[in-house]
């Protein structure tokens, strides 16, 4: 089988989501860690048009965008499917996927942001959670019915690095009760074997991600 | 067996050219209903009520929304003349260079036609990155998928075609210079060539006198927003 290399750094949930298909699929990666202050030659070969992570290499060819590559690990290791196999709810998660990517932004923007930019970042992500409680998830245990899928990790790295963001930024909008649905379905999502064994450290993470903000807003 | 396929547009959406442009490749007969997106029908908000836009393909009780979406349910549900390739690589780079497009060169194309100064002249500076790109990728080829006129890439950038040229005129700005992107001239030439296309685009005039006053909308909103910002500064 031809070699699978993942480019990453360990503080994004855009590679965390690669981490979690490439376990669920058992399918065996060399990690290459990238320095992202200080990009790697490789790195920017492979990806000469974004210049990002994550990016996989099969072979040695390269497949950037965390959710393109997503498709692609289903499409190419096709044991343990993590997409429906009808064509109407394969679009149903290829549109919850495409939310996914268009409004969690909301979050990564809260990180960045202080003050009134931060209240506005706050209502679209509110807005975001929102939506996907009420017409994304209902009272399903993942987005697909019972078992996890690529909806799942594009959501699961939003709402986890979101629980950790809302400690660094000093904000609460992610409650229980105004989410019941999704605050069950995170624990769930945790509680997944390949996930649960492969979740970075929430500790560790607040405390690198408080720095990275620190760092931020002093070169804003 | 008659299935019904509906689908709700906008006359000058790209994201709609998509949708009719595949069908009609495949051969799917479908019933076209125009909506007035500026006067949103209740039959849409029920249909569409996460985003409320247009496209939206109906397939007898099946509701699909968002183009790309849409492209992949219809190269699912009716498999010939397939849009996009088999191989799990090519597919990929189909589906990374269709996200670029909308994400880099839409976005920065349309703001060079509504802003001005410092702003207009990065818009417009982005806007030839994102083509340079993009030509690149097609350098060498008649058609992005390769031989193949009917690929998804042909699909999902070929509003550029006709979109861009016309808010070159509205703006007096150029984009498309054949000296720096021959490839995509040549590409964009045969494709409204194409007598398919040619058939489902509207009169060039029609487009005109629409987006003359939709870039006179977009600069207002943007004044009134830039009006707004400064209140709350002060």
């Amino acid at each position: 089988m031809a070699e699978v290399k993942l480019h990453g750094a360990l503080l994004s949930p855009f590679v965390y989501r690669v981490i979690w298909a490439l376990k669920l699929k058992g399918v065996p990666y060399e990690f290459v860690a990238e320095d992202l202050s200080n990009k790697s030659a490789l790195l920017l070969k492979h990806n000469p048009v974004h210049k990002k992570i994550p990016v996989l290499v099969h072979g040695g060819k390269p497949v950037c965008e965390s959710m393109v590559i997503l498709e692609y690990i289903e499409e190419t290791w096709p044991q343990n499917p993590l997409m429906p196999n009808n064509p109407y709810d394969r679009a149903l998660a290829r549109f919850w996927i495409k939310f996914a990517e268009d409004k969690g932004v909301a979050v990564w923007k809260m990180f960045r942001s202080t003050g009134q930019e931060l209240q506005n970042t706050m209502k679209e992500a509110l807005e975001m959670l929102q939506t996907v409680e009420e017409h994304g998830l209902g009272e399903k245990k993942f987005f697909n019915g019972d078992n996890i899928g690529l909806v799942d990790l594009a959501f699961g790295s939003i709402v986890y690095w979101l629980q950790v963001i809302e400690d660094v930024a000093g904000v609460k909008i992610f409650e229980s009760h105004k989410f019941p649905h999704l605050h069950a379905w995170i624990e769930n999502f945790k509680q997944v074997p390949v996930i649960e064994e492969k979740l970075p450290n929430q500790d560790e993470l607040l405390v690198a991600l408080k720095l990275r903000r620190e760092q931020l807003m002093a070169s804003a | 067996m008659a299935t019904k396929v509906k689908v709700l547009g906008f006359w000058c959406s790209p994201f709609v050219f998509r949708v009719v442009w595949a069908l009609k490749l495949k051969g799917v007969e479908f019933e076209y209903i125009e909506e007035d997106v500026f006067n949103k029908s209740t039959r849409l908000l029920e249909l569409n009520p996460v985003h409320k836009k247009v496209p939206v393909l109906v397939h007898d009780d099946k509701v699909i929304v968002e183009s790309f979406v849409i492209l992949e349910y219809i190269d699912e549900t009716w498999p010939q003349d397939p849009l996009l390739p088999q191989d799990p690589y090519e597919k990929a780079t189909a589906r990374f260079w269709a996200k670029f497009a909308d994400e880099k060169l839409m976005q920065t194309a349309c703001k060079s036609t509504w802003t001005k100064g410092e702003e207009k002249e990065d818009a417009l500076k982005a806007t030839m990155e994102a083509l340079e790109k993009i030509e690149g990728e097609l350098k060498g080829k008649s058609y992005f998928g390769g031989e193949n006129k009917y690929a998804y890439l042909e699909i999902a950038i070929g509003w550029i075609n006709y979109l861009l040229p016309i808010w070159e005129e509205i703006a007096s700005i150029q984009f498309l210079d054949p000296k720096r992107f021959p490839a995509i001239t040549a590409w964009k030439s045969k494709f409204l060539d194409n007598p398919l296309i040619k058939e489902t685009l509207p009169p060039r005039e029609k487009l005109l006198i629409y987006f003359h006053e939709r870039v006179k909308q977009w600069e207002i909103d943007a004044t009134i927003r830039e009006l707004a910002e400064t209140k709350l500064e002060n």
